[in-house]
């Protein structure tokens, strides 16, 4: 047997083409012309809907109503061109621009994810770094945070570890918030993603402090010493324990 | 908040998708349920796989997978046990689980039909789950991919695999029976298989299926090769029935057929084995039943078989290349030395050559057909060879026949196995230099006198080569080198002087030959001995051409062709017709006319090379001499004298030169001779016996007429001697190269004996010289190793040697050395 033979076809061209055409995807009153040979090749959840005995390998129709619409559309957009690109929002929008680009490469992450389609997974994850450090002060924020809290899996780290990332680098301005600022509202709302941040701060404490110093406070004479005679740290996480000191 | 407000192509988050709302397991688990129930009854067309999909997606995202897991096992196990066990049980007909040996009332035939039914039924019902559980693996993709592998446990494909195996399989066939239907699966395959080998059609794709099956499912949580249940539960059963049937049928065919048919049948049944592997069980059981048919029929069989009457001994015998070529495969499939084949062999070549040995013995001491021993004198007796020649030639053809065969049969039969070739090699090397057989040195130098002199004659250049070559052949094999020198000297030595050889060239041929098989050493005074007989040619012309100058026109001159041997090289006293002490000591006394030459040569001689000393062998040699008869009437009544020209021996010519000076009818007696020439007594009487008793070249009348020579005799010249040629040639006894006598081998041995001991002595010197110290161990076997080329010395004649090399202190013994060991004393 000779290796099998690998040819790079540019299929982007069927895109949206009822040309060969032999799948429907429906999504809500939206209808996608898509082929077979492109898409079940690349994602297994085609393959199996259109090889096993169901309805769709039968009628020919795949229903994604129930998937987010634009998250689909991307979908299709990577099947035929190995990319999406992030749709246009209306400027009249009340909605902040970043905040709805955001949200769209969430939605295709968790798509990807649902149908494990690793490539696009990691392009979406991708997309979402541009937006990094300035969103954690916004309060639109925690809309993102639900979102991805939402559409993924415990197990499935990465957008959740970006989240927590980005709250972690902001925790003094997320301090200062009100009890019932988004953010802080969906903390209470989501507990893995406030046990997830206790988890990563913890972390960091332990990176930059190694352990508790105790230090003693001579109860006489208000000197500090610590028990191996070193220098006393003026900041950081200390215990204090009081009792008399050597010369007292 | 901002959701639901935005218009734009981006929807903000819509809540009741993804769980503000929580979602509800049981209600989703009976739509699940619901559908796997139309799954396993072949209903699926109907069924959306992206909502199954769905679902199944967002119990796993809301962490209740765990659950799913559980409830999909649950519902397997359940299905199985209701629905498919049901079925399978009602296969299981009474025919079915009687056990083999209670056959009794039912025939083969419905036997078998209960057998395919059940693994019909069990192959459809693996079949069903298994692609039924494909199915529910790729609705259940999300679980598998996230749950299953978070958690560490079985992809739920293998978890159901396994519910099948404990749910069905390991299943008790009857209630309160201990027979599991996979018991009785391996017990329905492994008579289908008996049924093949007594030679029924069976289904082998039904099996395969089943196989195909057992393969797709595993002991234990692991899946590893080992545990697959073929391998598990079935195999090992299949190999053990295997062996016993094979032990069985190994000891019915040894009893009732031959070897060659023993064979074929092994071979028929391994290549079957083979075959069933591959169309009815798995290929990773091939090696394993092939070795099984392997044990069974072949290496606990290998003995017998090679020895029945039909056996190894027998197919050699008669040329079995077939069955031998069978035996070889079979014997190397078990044991890659073919150990038993190659001893049945060696065993045969060794009976086969010490048939031919005793063969020639037997031949050579039979009586010889005519008394006495002077069968030179008779025409008929000449042509014909002495006895033990013809034995000598008849063991050379017979060895080389032997080894014909045996070639033929290691070409044709055992694929030109090396291991078989050296085996073969040493078991000709043991025949022929068996200790009871000690000629074979003797007997190829004679076969190649033979050939030099007469054999070769009117053959073609690659008849010559062949013929040579088998010389090469034998001499391989031959131990002591040697002794087989000492004999081809010997006769090459008759040739060259003797003028026997027909073609020089092939001679040198010959030597050349050997100089490729045994060295420069070997040859080098072989060699030696061809220069000689250059420069004696060369000799003979010159001292012509000297003579010629002298200006002595002598019509009596006497012509003079003279060999000059080097004294070292030539085996002569093998050429001076008794040998006795008393031919070195005495020396002939010539005739004035025959001095006279022999001093001119010496003279010549001495003027070319000072310093060197002739020595006059008149025991070798010939003459020719004309000689002239009164004459008598002839036919026509005149009056003729008789001319002929005599060859004779020079003893012959110095005898017959006596009456030339004595009137005819004078006699002298045999020891009036003997003072005159001082021939040595023995020569005298054999010379005396081709003068004047052979009856067609009586030249002396002896008195009285009798066939010995007595020292009373009285010799007088024939005057009515009658000769029908003109050339006579007059014979001596003992000519010609043949066997020797009992008593000349004794000698023979004893001389190769003493020169051994020089060799071994040197050997030992050459050796302590390079080490200064060994033990004797150690020495033993270098010497053995130094002198392997030439011969193989006794270890008895190395230890004296020693000894001997002690005394006169070239060694001496190393005190307290813990083992015994040697210095060398320079």
């Amino acid at each position: 047997m000779s290796a099998p033979k690998l040819i790079q076809l540019d299929v982007s061209g069927y895109m949206n083409s009822a040309k060969y055409s032999d799948l429907e995807v429906r999504c809500n009153d939206t209808t996608y012309m898509v082929h077979r040979m492109v898409l079940c090749p690349q994602i297994k959840f085609f393959d199996k809907a259109c090889s096993l005995g169901f309805m769709e390998a039968t009628e020919g129709v795949i229903d994604l109503s129930h998937d987010n619409a634009a998250a689909v559309a991307s979908m299709l957009e990577y099947a035929y061109t190995s990319t999406y690109t992030t749709p246009e929002v209306q400027t009249s929008s009340p909605v902040p621009k970043a905040c709805a680009q955001m949200l769209h490469h969430v939605n295709v992450y968790a798509i990807a994810s649902k149908y494990e389609i690793t490539v696009l997974k990691a392009i979406a994850k991708n997309r979402t770094r541009t937006f990094l450090h300035d969103m954690g002060k916004a309060d639109w924020f925690a809309d993102i945070v639900r979102e991805v809290y939402e559409s993924t899996h415990t197990s499935d780290r990465g957008l959740r570890d970006m989240m927590v990332s980005i709250a972690g680098d902001n925790h003094s301005s997320i301090i200062q918030q009100e009890g019932n600022s988004p953010l802080r509202a969906m903390m209470a709302e989501i507990p893995d993603f406030a046990s997830d941040c206790f988890v990563h701060m913890s972390k960091l404490y332990d990176k930059d402090v190694k352990k508790f110093e105790t230090v003693y406070v001579c109860y006489i004479c208000e000197d500090k010493y610590t028990a191996n005679g070193g220098e006393v740290p003026l900041s950081g996480f200390v215990e204090l324990v009081e009792r008399s000191c050597v010369g007292c | 908040m901002i959701a639901g407000r935005g218009r734009s192509k981006i929807r903000p988050p819509r809540r009741g998708i993804h769980g503000g709302e929580e979602i509800d397991f049981e209600q989703t688990w009976r739509v699940i349920a619901s559908a796997f129930n139309e799954i396993h009854t072949k209903n699926a067309s109907k069924l959306s796989y992206e909502e199954l999909y769905r679902h199944a997606y967002r119990i796993v995202l809301k962490k209740k997978g765990e659950d799913l897991y559980k409830r999909v096992r649950d519902f397997e196990h359940d299905w199985l046990t209701t629905q498919v066990r049901l079925r399978i049980q009602d296969l299981l007909s009474p025919n079915l689980l009687m056990s083999s040996q209670a056959i009794g009332g039912t025939t083969a035939n419905e036997r078998r039909f209960a057998g395919e039914k059940f693994m019909k039924g069990l192959k459809e019902a693996y079949m069903d789950h298994h692609v039924c559980m494909g199915m529910l693996a790729d609705v259940l993709m999300y679980m598998d991919r996230v749950y299953c592998q978070d958690t560490h446990r079985l992809s739920i494909y293998n978890s159901a695999m396994i519910l099948f195996r404990d749910d069905i399989l390991h299943a008790f066939s009857q209630d309160g029976d201990s027979v599991s239907v996979l018991d009785l699966l391996n017990r329905v395959i492994l008579e289908q298989i008996r049924m093949e080998r007594d030679g029924d059609v069976i289904d082998k794709h039904m099996i395969k299926d089943c196989v195909y099956m057992l393969e797709g499912l595993y002991e234990g949580q692991t899946d590893t090769a080992e545990s697959r249940l073929y391998v598990a539960s079935f195999e090992g059963s299949f190999l053990e029935t295997s062996r016993g049937f094979y032990r069985a049928e190994s000891e019915l065919l040894l009893r009732e057929s031959d070897a060659g048919a023993y064979c074929r049948h092994t071979r028929r049944r391994i290549v079957e084995e083979q075959d069933r592997c591959r169309s009815t069980l798995a290929e990773s059981t091939t090696p394993k039943i092939e070795k099984v048919v392997e044990d069974e029929l072949i290496k606990n069989r290998i003995q017998e078989l090679i020895e029945m009457e039909s056996g190894v001994r027998f197919m050699i015998d008669n040329d079995r290349m077939e069955e031998l070529s069978l035996i070889y495969e079979l014997n190397a499939r078990v044991d890659p030395k073919k150990t038993e084949l190659m001893r049945a062999m060696q065993k045969r070549v060794v009976e086969m050559g010490t048939e031919v040995n005793n063969a020639a013995i037997a031949a050579s001491q039979a009586p010889p057909p005519s008394e006495g021993t002077d069968k030179g004198k008779g025409p008929a007796l000449e042509k014909s060879l002495n006895q033990q020649t013809v034995a000598a030639i008849k063991w050379v053809e017979d060895v080389l026949q032997l080894k014909d065969k045996f070639d033929l049969i290691w070409k044709n039969a055992f694929s030109s196995d090396n291991a078989l070739q050296t085996a073969l090699t040493r078991s000709f090397a043991d025949f022929i230099n068996a200790s009871s057989f000690p000629r074979s040195s003797e007997y190829i130098s004679l076969f190649i006198d033979e050939n030099m002199k007469k054999g070769i004659k009117g053959k073609t250049e690659n008849e010559i080569d062949m013929v040579l070559e088998k010389a090469i052949v034998l001499l391989r094999y031959v131990q002591d080198k040697d002794l087989f020198e000492r004999y081809y000297k010997k006769h090459l030595c008759r040739r060259l002087l003797m003028n026997k050889s027909i073609s020089n060239d092939v001679e040198k041929q010959m030597i050349s030959r050997m100089k490729i098989e045994l060295g420069n050493n070997f040859t080098m005074k072989l060699e030696a001995m061809f220069k000689d007989m250059t420069i004696s040619e060369e000799l003979t012309s010159g001292y012509k051409g000297h003579v010629a100058q002298l200006g002595d026109a002598d019509p009596k001159r006497i012509e003079l062709a003279i060999n000059v041997l080097t004294s070292m090289t030539w085996p002569l006293e093998s050429m001076g017709g008794s040998g006795d002490e008393e031919g070195k000591t005495l020396k002939c006394i010539f005739p004035p006319a025959i001095d006279r030459i022999k001093r001119g040569f010496e003279k010549y001689y001495g003027e070319k090379h000072s310093g060197r000393q002739l020595t006059w062998l008149a025991a070798m040699g010939s003459a020719d001499v004309r000689a002239v008869f009164p004459k008598v009437p002839g036919k026509d009544g005149m009056l003729k004298e008789r001319r002929h020209e005599l060859n004779v021996s020079t003893y012959g010519m110095v005898i017959l030169l006596l009456f030339n000076e004595i009137p005819a009818d004078v006699s002298l007696t045999f020891e009036e001779i003997q003072a005159q020439t001082n021939i040595p007594a023995s020569d005298l009487v054999r010379n005396l016996q081709s003068l004047a008793v052979a009856p067609k070249t009586r030249i002396l009348v002896k008195e009285p007429m009798s066939k010995d020579v007595k020292p009373t005799d009285r010799f007088s010249f024939n005057a009515s001697f009658n000769g029908k040629f003109h050339r006579i040639k007059v014979g001596v006894v003992s000519n010609g190269n043949k066997v020797e006598s009992d008593r000349e081998r004794k000698e023979t041995e004893k001389k190769n004996d003493d020169s051994r001991s020089f060799c071994v002595e040197a050997a030992i010197v050459r050796i302590m010289k390079q080490r200064k110290e060994l033990s004797h161990q150690q020495l033993v076997a270098e010497t053995l190793n130094q002198l392997a080329p030439q011969f193989k010395p006794e270890v008895t004649m190395i230890k004296k040697r020693v000894e001997s090399l002690i005394e006169r202190e070239y060694l001496e013994r190393i005190e307290n050395a813990k083992v015994d060991s040697y210095r060398y004393l320079a």
